[in-house]
């Protein structure tokens, strides 16, 4: 079924590209279509008139729609925002979305984790391929929430879209910290708590493999702001059910689930690990059934909206997660090798749901038959 | 930066694995420049899911064809060589900063510059070379290689790029002189004066070239390989050490100055 899935994202790409001539014109400027709109068909007119509301909420925020990106796969979404601008200049045709290209097309934009100091990460190499897959130990580097806020959060400011901003720390007291100075800011929508990152020494993943820590490091910080809470759980634990549950009673508004796998990747003829630091986080189409599972795990443990993560590559992958439980659906590594998955997603999205005659999307959440 | 779906016009073996392969780009190749590398989606094997940095090693006359060199070293690789003409590439590019090119109001008139490249990694070079013979430079081309059978891309480049001499060089000698790249840069650099080198190949033949260079007072750019995962800059898996922290190779690259690396 992955590579199926794949197949589609890919055969959906060459449709798009054939539509799509390259619009540069002699001088070699790029040039739009005339109404400054995509121009190919939209298949969406073939299945009627019939409109889908898309908006879901969050902990108290209203999303034009249930996509957001997974923390770190799209940094603070500059150089997406470069590329989509570029593509639907050059290519109208090769996505059908009237939002496009702005970033505005996202329900949420997760920005990658932010520190008190600037962290410079782990040595490289830091990507590995697997099947389906790769792992990743790039260690959570950033240059620190004061930098972050002068240049990724005031570029920000100026796009109309709801941010999550991702937030790391080795002590507690680092995480409340980064927090008290993101209070001061009026870009972030709601904060998600890294306790999940398996690519640190100190803090990371320890947190959030340990009930009690993990509760008390959420009611550390739930203490420090009154913006929506949420916390991104590994799934490295035995019952990622008990640290849900632990989270929510010490004031999580919501839970983002799953954060990488803990894998390894060894170079057989050269008899050394691939990636620098040994291990890294797994991610992509290889983990979805573990990710699905955690969320109707999560779902049927705690009465909190869940952001779902992990292989998701394609609209019915987001269907998936949102029947599993999940309220809004995160699109990772997919990233990396479509830089036009989430916009090419949503649309495929809201073509499901005129074919299976939903009217509202919300009433995906949690409905298994 | 644009996705483009590019007919395949030609797969050849240049040598035991390594190919080249040419496509139709209407919308990536008449925006690249020298130095640059386009991201490239493995087809047909869903199970490989990164794309695979190759720099563009030739764009043709009327700017809607390019080609990039591979070398078989995986699975990724191994499918790119058994592509056949008429199947589709979808590549994402041009990615990166190419070659900043010398400017010709601050060197010598007619000055000579130093190319070098190693193995694969001579095909980074090629579009700057018939750049810099357009700007009027001279031009000396270190091409180096494990063995003659293995020197595939560079033959005819004196009788394409005018005012360009090749310096040959292989590991076991079966073709021009036997040694390394840096061997024969370093003896040019003696006996000749250059206003610019640029390199690429193995990291050591790299940094090597860069301690010559700092000791001539020579510029110096490099261009970098480096596993990567998104090529635009986001996900921060291909990163190198520079004096200016840790640079992405694939947006603030691949081309550096070789002082700013710490190497």
């Amino acid at each position: 079924m992955v590579s199926k899935a794949k197949r589609d994202v890919l055969s959906s790409a060459s449709d798009g590209a054939k539509n799509a001539a390259c619009n540069s014109a002699p001088d070699g400027a790029p040039r739009r279509a005339p109404d400054g709109a995509p121009r190919s068909v939209s298949q969406s007119d073939a299945a009627g008139s019939q409109t889908v509301d898309m908006r879901v909420s969050l902990a108290g925020i209203e999303l034009a729609n249930p996509l957001t990106v997974a923390s770190g796969t799209f940094a603070s979404g500059r150089e997406y925002a470069d590329v989509w601008h570029r593509i639907a200049q050059n290519e109208p045709g090769l996505i059908r979305n009237r939002r496009f290209p702005g970033l505005d097309c996202m329900g949420a934009l997760t920005t990658k984790a932010v520190s008190l100091a600037p962290w410079s990460g782990n040595a490289t190499p830091r990507i590995a391929e697997t099947a389906s897959g790769m792992l990743n130990s790039i260690g959570l580097q950033n240059p620190g929430v004061e930098a972050f806020c002068e240049r990724d959060l005031a570029w920000l400011a100026t796009q109309n879209v709801p941010v999550i901003v991702n937030i790391a720390g080795h002590s507690l007291d680092e995480y409340v910290a980064v927090i008290d100075r993101l209070e001061r800011e009026s870009v972030p929508s709601a904060y998600e708590l890294n306790i999940s990152c398996p690519n640190v020494d100190a803090g990371g993943m320890a947190f959030g493999t340990d009930a009690h820590l993990a509760a008390e490091l959420v009611g550390r910080c739930r203490r420090a702001t009154t913006r929506p809470l949420i916390v991104k759980l590994t799934p490295n634990v035995g019952s990622i059910a008990d640290i849900a549950k632990a989270v929510r009673f010490a004031g999580a508004d919501a839970l983002s689930l799953i954060n990488t796998v803990l894998g390894m990747s060894i170079d057989a003829r050269a008899r050394r690990t691939i990636l620098a630091r040994g291990f890294g986080g797994l991610s992509g189409p290889a983990i979805k059934p573990i990710a699905l599972y955690k969320v109707y795990e999560c779902h049927e443990a705690v009465d909190l909206p869940l952001i779902g993560m992990g292989g998701v590559s394609s609209a019915t992958d987001v269907v998936e997660f949102m029947l599993a439980g999940a309220s809004v659906v995160a699109i990772g590594s997919a990233n990396f090798s479509d830089s036009l998955a989430l916009p090419r997603i949503l649309d495929d999205l809201e073509d499901y749901c005129k074919e299976q005659g939903i009217h509202e999307v919300k009433s995906l959440v949690g409905a298994l038959r | 930066m644009i996705v483009e779906k590019c007919a395949i016009l030609g797969n050849q073996s240049l040598a035991p694995n390594i190919g080249l392969i040419r496509l139709e780009s209407r919308c990536i190749a008449p925006l690249v420049a020298a130095g640059q590398f386009v991201h490239v989606q493995i087809p047909a094997a869903g199970e490989l899911m990164l794309r695979r940095p190759f720099s563009v090693y030739e764009i043709d006359d009327s700017r809607t064809q390019l080609s990039i060199v591979y070398q078989v070293v995986g699975r990724g690789s191994k499918h790119i060589q058994e592509l056949k003409v008429g199947e589709e590439l979808n590549l994402l590019g041009p990615c990166g900063q190419g070659w900043r090119l010398p400017d010709v109001h601050q060197t010598q008139a007619g000055g000579r510059v130093l190319l070098v490249g190693g193995g694969i990694g001579t095909a980074a070079l090629q579009l700057l070379a018939a750049q810099l013979a357009t700007l009027g430079y001279g031009i000396d081309f270190v091409v180096g290689a494990a063995t003659a059978r293995l020197l595939v891309f560079n033959t005819g480049l004196e009788v394409l790029v005018p005012g360009l001499k090749l310096h040959v060089c292989t590991d076991d000698g079966s073709a021009g002189h036997r040694g390394l790249t840096t061997d024969l840069a370093e003896a040019l650099l003696s006996h000749g004066s250059y206003e610019w080198l640029a390199s690429c190949g193995p990291e050591p033949m790299l940094a090597a070239l860069a301690s010559l260079a700092k000791k001539k007072r020579l510029a110096h750019q490099v261009s970098l390989e480096a596993r990567m995962a998104c090529g635009v800059g986001a996900c921060l898996g291909c990163v190198v050490p520079t004096l200016d922290g840790q640079r992405r190779v694939c947006a603030d690259g691949p081309v550096f100055d070789a002082e700013a690396v710490v190497w």
